[in-house]
Formats: structure tokens, C-alpha cells, sequence
């Protein structure tokens, strides 16, 4: 299997010395739902943003399908940053136009069929939506295209449980097979049976990569327990 | 992708720039009514003595009105570049920026969209600003001089071909150059405001923390700068034609429009280098907290 994403020696340091992220190395194969689980601020989210060239490492280098991270690779990765993007003058078919317009792979009619599913208003203004739906609305955004890699950074803190049953089979049902979904949370109980491979962060260190299934069956245990354990202060 | 940015972005800035428009429009129309209206011709060609004390009340609230018709332009005016720094803040360095700065687009490509849009409306507003104010204050020195505005512009179409003349005769130089220089800045002025507005913004992006304040105070800096440098050239210019205006000081007025030219070309250095920076800074340099 090839792989689709390549960080060689990335690192990420703020004011003197300080590092974000330090040395990762890693190589995401296509078809695999990834854990990136760590504490908060084990440099989860600094490295999905440099993944999505919104910060440009201090050193390493970082590939998408062996091309460094500019348009090409932003057409075919499709990101959900953990905060809201959505102007609040805008309305919900606004977005829609812009993501059909910018995106080849984004899918109106699906967009639409699951903003159906939730009953949410395709004209109503982002200023009057609760924080919730405006979460839930740019879920539905970026897994209506048909992507190489999705990067979804906290997809479910913001919401009550039985909307996140709703994200995870939104996730499950919406992404192509050939495609490979890297998630960030520290809620692993309620993602870990999606997963098929985590990675560990801490103090901006990657502490382990490995198979979801490989950490049950060597640890004797759940990933959540482990990580609890891992993480225990 | 060029197209799609522009589409998007001039639909957006014009919803504000349309509204501005539109309102400056309203009122330069409600000016205009009163101005044409019985009452405001009554009280300005009131010969009655009884009617002074009626004239001065008017006269001070055609004042006042003046003033605060023009203070709105202003206003207004300046209210559309805070909103176009705000905007440019907010859609390319702000939570806003997560989806503009994801798009597959090419860095050079987004500050393009942004400068020429916002430059575009401020050419509009400019433009449409100069009509409305040329038209409320034509219509109102028509009724005050009661004269029919084809008059007043034939008047005034002569007065300028006299003027050019007189100061061709004079200095050397035609009204009609510092027209063209006028014009030129105008047009020029509105691109090259944005790009240095936006390049200084831009220039936030170094900052660890408070970009946003960071990015005024690279205006500011760079405003500053802007002034040191017309100066110098300026002071040039005068240095060099210095032996000229002595033999001749009526030679200085030539010097008003190399002047403006100067200011113009240096306010056009200055947009290009920032306009550069900001897309070397989006591409290289990015640093969204």
C-alpha cells in the first residue's frame, strides 16, 4: 500500500527554543483511519496545521503524494479545523456555492441530503445557528468531498454525545475506502472503534505509532485505557 | 481559480460598498429635493426684511447640512478602508483564514483577488462619492446664482479654458496636466492604498502574538516612512530647480504637480513591495495561530 502523506524530521518551534513539535517522522498509508491522540498541547493540532499548510515547519519536510503542501495537495485534502470558519453574515447555500466552485470533489447533493438528514435550514444565516450545528455543518462540508486525505482536528469536543454518533457515522459512511482519514481528539473512548491505527503525542514527540488491534492484543487492553495509562499524570 | 476568487470577493466587499453607495445616494437625492424646493429657493431670494432673521437660520442650516453632508462622505469614505482592512484581517489571518488559506489556490492568486476587488470599490466609491457631490453642490450654486445648470456649466467650461490659459501664459504648465495628474492619482491612489494596507496587515504575520495590533502598527510605520522618503525626494526637487525658482518664483507652482507625481510614484514603489511581501509572506511564511 503507498503511502500518502510524508513527515520527515518535522519540527515546529515558537519563540527560542521552544518546540510545538519536535523530529516527527512518520509515513500515512491510504485506507486507514489514524488516531492522532495526545493530551492538549502535545502538538496535535500544530502538526495537522502544517499538514494543511497553515504553518510552515521550522525544519522537515512534509509531502502529500510526494508533492510538497500547496494547491495541488489542498485539493485533495480536506480539513476540519477545530474552530469555526464560517463568516456569520453568510448563509449555509453561500458555503455551499464556494466549496462547489473551489473543490472539484465536493458533492452538493450530498452535502444537501445531510443537512436534510439533520434538518438543518440550507438558508439560514451562520449567526443564528447554535455552535453545535455550526460544527455540524462544517463536518458535513468537508466529508461531502470525495478526498485523498481527510484531516479532522477535534471533530466531536464540541458536542452532546448523541451528536457525535451522528459525526462518527457521518465519517464512517462518507469516506472513500481508498482514502485515509487522520483524527485528532483526546475523546478516544468514543472514536476507538473506528480506529485502525494511532499515534501518540506528547510534549510534541510522537511516543508510538502502531495498529489499533496490534495495542489490544500486546497491551491487553482498550486504546483508551492504554492511553490513559500512557498519559497518566 | 483567479475568476472564482474574484467572483466571490466582489460579490462579498460590494454588499458593503453597494450599501454605502446606495445610502450617500438616498441622501444626496433628499438634498437635492430640498434644494430644488419652493422653500429653499423662497428663503435664498428672500428680499423682505422681515424674512432676514428666516434667511440666517437657513443659511446656517444649509451650513450645517454642508458640513455634515460632506463629514458623512468622509465618514463613509473611511469607514470602507476600516472594513476592507477588517475584512482582508479577518477572511486571510483569522478563523476565517482556516478555509481561505485551505482553498487550492496559489498565494499570489488570493492577494491578487483581494487588492484589485477592494481597489475596484474604491475607485467605485470615490467615482460615485465626486458625482454625488458634484451634483448636490451644482445643483445648489445653480439656485443660489439663479442660473439654469446648462449656464452654470457653460460658465464654468469657460472659466477653466481662461484659467489654462492664463496659467500656461504664466508657469508654464496647463491646468488640464494637474487634471490628468489628479485623475492618474485617483485611479492609481485607490490600488496602491489597498495594496499598502493590505501588505502592512500582511506584515502582522511576524508577530507571535496580537497580529491583528501588530498589522496597524506596520501601517502606521509604514505610512510614516512613506512621508520620510516623499520628503526627501521632494526637498530634491526643490534643490535641484533651486537657482530656477530664484530667478523666477512663480516657477515653485510648476513644482506642485513634479510633486505629485512624486508622491504618486513612491505611494507606487512602496504598493508593489508590499504587494510582493504579502504573497511571499502567505506562502512562505504563514503563521496562523
Amino acid at each position: 500500500m503507498s503511502d500518502l502523506l510524508d513527515l520527515t524530521n518535522v519540527s515546529k518551534t515558537y519563540g527560542y527554543n521552544q518546540y510545538a513539535v519536535d523530529g516527527v517522522t512518520i509515513s500515512l498509508p491510504k485506507g486507514r483511519i489514524i488516531g492522532l491522540l495526545g493530551p492538549n498541547g502535545s502538538g496535535k493540532t500544530t502538526l495537522i496545521k502544517m499538514i494543511n499548510g497553515l504553518l510552515r515547519p521550522s525544519s522537515g519536510e512534509i509531502k502529500f503524494l510526494g508533492e510538497p503542501i500547496g494547491p495541488q495537495s489542498k485539493a485533495h485534502i480536506s480539513y476540519l479545523p477545530d474552530r469555526t470558519y464560517l463568516a456569520p453574515g453568510d448563509t449555509i447555500t453561500t458555503v455551499l456555492d464556494y466549496f462547489e466552485d473551489f473543490y472539484e470533489d465536493f458533492s452538493r447533493e450530498r452535502a444537501i441530503s445531510m443537512l436534510s438528514d439533520l434538518r438543518i435550514d440550507p438558508s439560514a444565516k451562520f449567526k443564528t445557528l447554535s455552535k453545535g450545528t455550526k460544527e455540524k455543518v462544517q463536518l458535513i462540508l468537508v466529508m461531502s468531498r470525495q478526498a485523498d486525505l481527510y484531516v479532522l482536528d477535534e471533530p466531536i469536543a464540541g458536542v452532546d454525545p448523541a451528536a457525535r454518533d451522528y459525526i462518527l457515522r457521518t465519517i464512517l459512511n462518507n469516506y472513500s475506502h481508498n482514502a485515509s482519514i487522520l483524527i485528532s481528539t483526546h475523546l478516544i473512548g468514543d472514536i476507538e472503534q473506528i480506529l485502525d491505527e494511532v499515534i501518540f503525542m506528547r510534549q510534541g514527540k510522537m511516543v508510538l505509532y502502531s495498529t489499533a488491534a496490534a495495542i489490544r492484543e500486546q497491551q491487553g487492553k482498550s486504546v483508551d485505557a492504554y492511553f490513559r495509562e500512557v498519559f497518566a499524570c | 481559480m483567479l475568476g472564482k476568487l474574484f467572483k466571490h470577493e466582489f460579490r462579498n466587499v460590494g454588499r458593503v460598498g453597494g450599501m454605502l453607495i446606495a445610502i450617500s445616494g438616498v441622501v444626496t437625492l433628499l438634498g437635492v429635493i430640498y434644494l430644488i424646493s419652493p422653500l429653499f429657493r423662497t428663503i435664498v431670494h428672500a428680499t423682505d426684511d422681515t424674512n432676514w432673521m428666516l434667511g440666517l437660520v437657513s443659511a446656517l442650516m444649509g451650513l450645517l447640512g454642508l458640513v455634515g453632508y460632506t463629514g458623512m462622505l468622509l465618514g463613509m469614505g473611511v469607514g470602507f478602508m476600516i472594513y476592507l482592512a477588517v475584512r482582508f484581517y479577518r477572511s486571510m489571518y483569522s478563523d476565517q483564514g482556516y478555509l481561505t488559506q485551505t482553498l487550492p489556490v496559489k498565494a499570489s492568486d488570493l492577494i491578487i483577488a483581494k487588492v484589485v476587488t477592494a481597489g475596484t470599490w474604491m475607485l467605485i466609491m470615490t467615482i460615485a462619492m465626486t458625482i454625488f457631490v458634484s451634483i448636490l453642490a451644482g445643483i445648489g450654486f445653480s439656485v443660489v446664482m439663479d442660473v439654469s445648470i446648462w449656464d452654470m456649466l457653460k460658465t464654468i467650461k469657460q472659466s477653466y479654458q481662461t484659467i489654462n490659459e492664463y496659467l500656461n501664459g504664466l508657469i508654464g504648465t496647463a491646468l488640464t496636466r494637474t487634471g490628468y495628474t489628479i485623475i492618474v492619482n485617483g485611479i492609481g491612489g485607490s490600488f496602491t492604498t489597498v495594496a499598502i494596507l493590505f501588505g502592512a496587515i500582511s506584515l502582522g504575520q511576524y508577530s507571535w502574538k496580537n497580529k491583528g495590533m501588530m498589522g496597524v502598527i506596520a501601517y502606521l510605520a509604514v505610512r510614516v516612512l512613506m512621508s520620510v522618503v516623499n520628503g526627501i525626494f521632494n526637498a530634491a526637487v526643490m534643490v535641484v530647480n533651486q537657482s530656477r525658482i530664484m530667478e523666477d518664483p512663480s516657477y515653485a507652482m510648476t513644482m506642485t504637480s513634479t510633486q505629485n507625481l512624486v508622491k504618486f510614484a513612491v505611494s507606487v514603489v512602496f504598493a508593489i513591495v508590499l504587494f510582493f511581501w504579502s504573497i511571499h509572506i502567505v506562502k512562505n511564511r504563514l503563521n496562523m495561530e
